[in-house]
């Protein structure tokens, strides 16, 4: 089911996204639905998005897919008159039982981000009530620095 | 779109993308900027202008008038133009403003804030399109598609 996201919002990925996504096949996450979703509102009320507390609120919000599963998201605004904004999906996985770990996706996301991930009780406000969120340059410098350090990781171990 | 308009549109781009350029890159994209910027080297027209900044040509006037928009005049039609890289500098800056949610005074504030060289500006366009310019420079993000494998659950 290739798919293409024609909404008034581009979806953008990380490269080092690819397996993720691969390894997401089959599993009834209802990625794709929630991709739609923010597709034609990257605020959309049915996607439920969520902004993460802690150092990553201003920069990434969440949000549920089915089975455990988790999406965090930021977004950019349109670099030319012509372009759409963009969600850019930052990274897909499974919140652990534990909410804890070393696969716990919030953990994974923070490491990332190489920031603490803060301890429980986290407010969850909803994902646009306080403005966008927005990612700058270091910020996702970072990110994708380190997705891709832990991509080449992953790929050596297999 | 009138060609011209087309032109100033591209010199914008090519002002954002020479901004986010590195090394060579940056020469590329001025030489590029600077070979478009001849094609309207006699000036853009008024209305073309006011067209691609989605203001009145009453509202241009009225910059114009108070010699905040600069303008030369053509010697064959005797018609106000504007330069083109003015231009493109104030789409730009209009853009940005759009796109940080003002609506009213756009060109105004577009004006001051190109007069001033304010550096919240600066701020401002590094914090809107720094991201965006970096990252389709480094190729390290790209429109998402999902696997062919994805089933209609997935």
């Amino acid at each position: 089911m290739a798919e293409d996201f024609d909404g008034p919002w581009e979806i953008y990925q990380p490269s080092e996204l690819d397996r993720q996504l691969e390894a997401l096949a089959g599993r009834r996450a209802g990625l794709g639905n929630c991709l739609r979703l923010l597709s034609q509102d990257a605020c959309h009320p049915d996607v439920g998005g969520y902004r993460l507390s802690g150092p990553l609120a201003p920069v990434v919000c969440g949000a549920h897919l089915k089975r455990g599963y988790r999406i965090a998201y930021s977004m950019q605004l349109p670099l030319t008159a012509n372009d759409k904004p963009r969600v850019v999906v930052l990274y897909v996985g499974k919140r652990e039982p534990s909410h804890r770990g070393a696969t716990d996706v919030w953990d994974v996301l923070h490491d990332l981000f190489d920031v603490g991930n803060p301890p429980v009780g986290h407010h969850k406000s909803p994902c646009c009530d306080a403005g966008l969120p927005r990612i700058d340059h270091e910020a996702l410098s970072t990110f994708l620095r380190a997705l891709a350090q832990a991509d080449r990781r992953r790929r050596r171990r297999t | 779109m009138s060609t011209v308009e087309e032109t100033v549109e591209d010199l914008a781009d090519l002002y954002v993308l020479e901004k986010s350029a590195r090394g060579h890159n940056k020469g590329y994209v001025e030489r590029i900027r600077q070979r478009r910027a001849r094609a309207v080297r006699r000036g853009v027209p008024k209305a073309a202008v006011a067209r691609l900044l989605g203001v009145s040509v009453n509202t241009l006037d009225k910059w114009i008038e108070r010699g905040r928009i600069k303008t030369t005049l053509d010697s064959k039609s005797g018609r106000k133009l504007i330069d083109g890289q003015e231009a493109a500098r104030l789409l730009i800056a209009v853009r940005v403003l759009r796109a940080q949610g003002t609506k009213d005074g756009v060109l105004a504030a577009a004006i001051q804030q190109l007069e001033r060289g304010d550096p919240k500006y600066q701020r401002d366009f590094a914090d809107l399109y720094g991201a965006s310019l970096a990252s389709m420079e480094a190729g390290s993000v790209r429109p998402l598609r999902l696997p062919d494998a994805f089933g209609p659950e997935d």
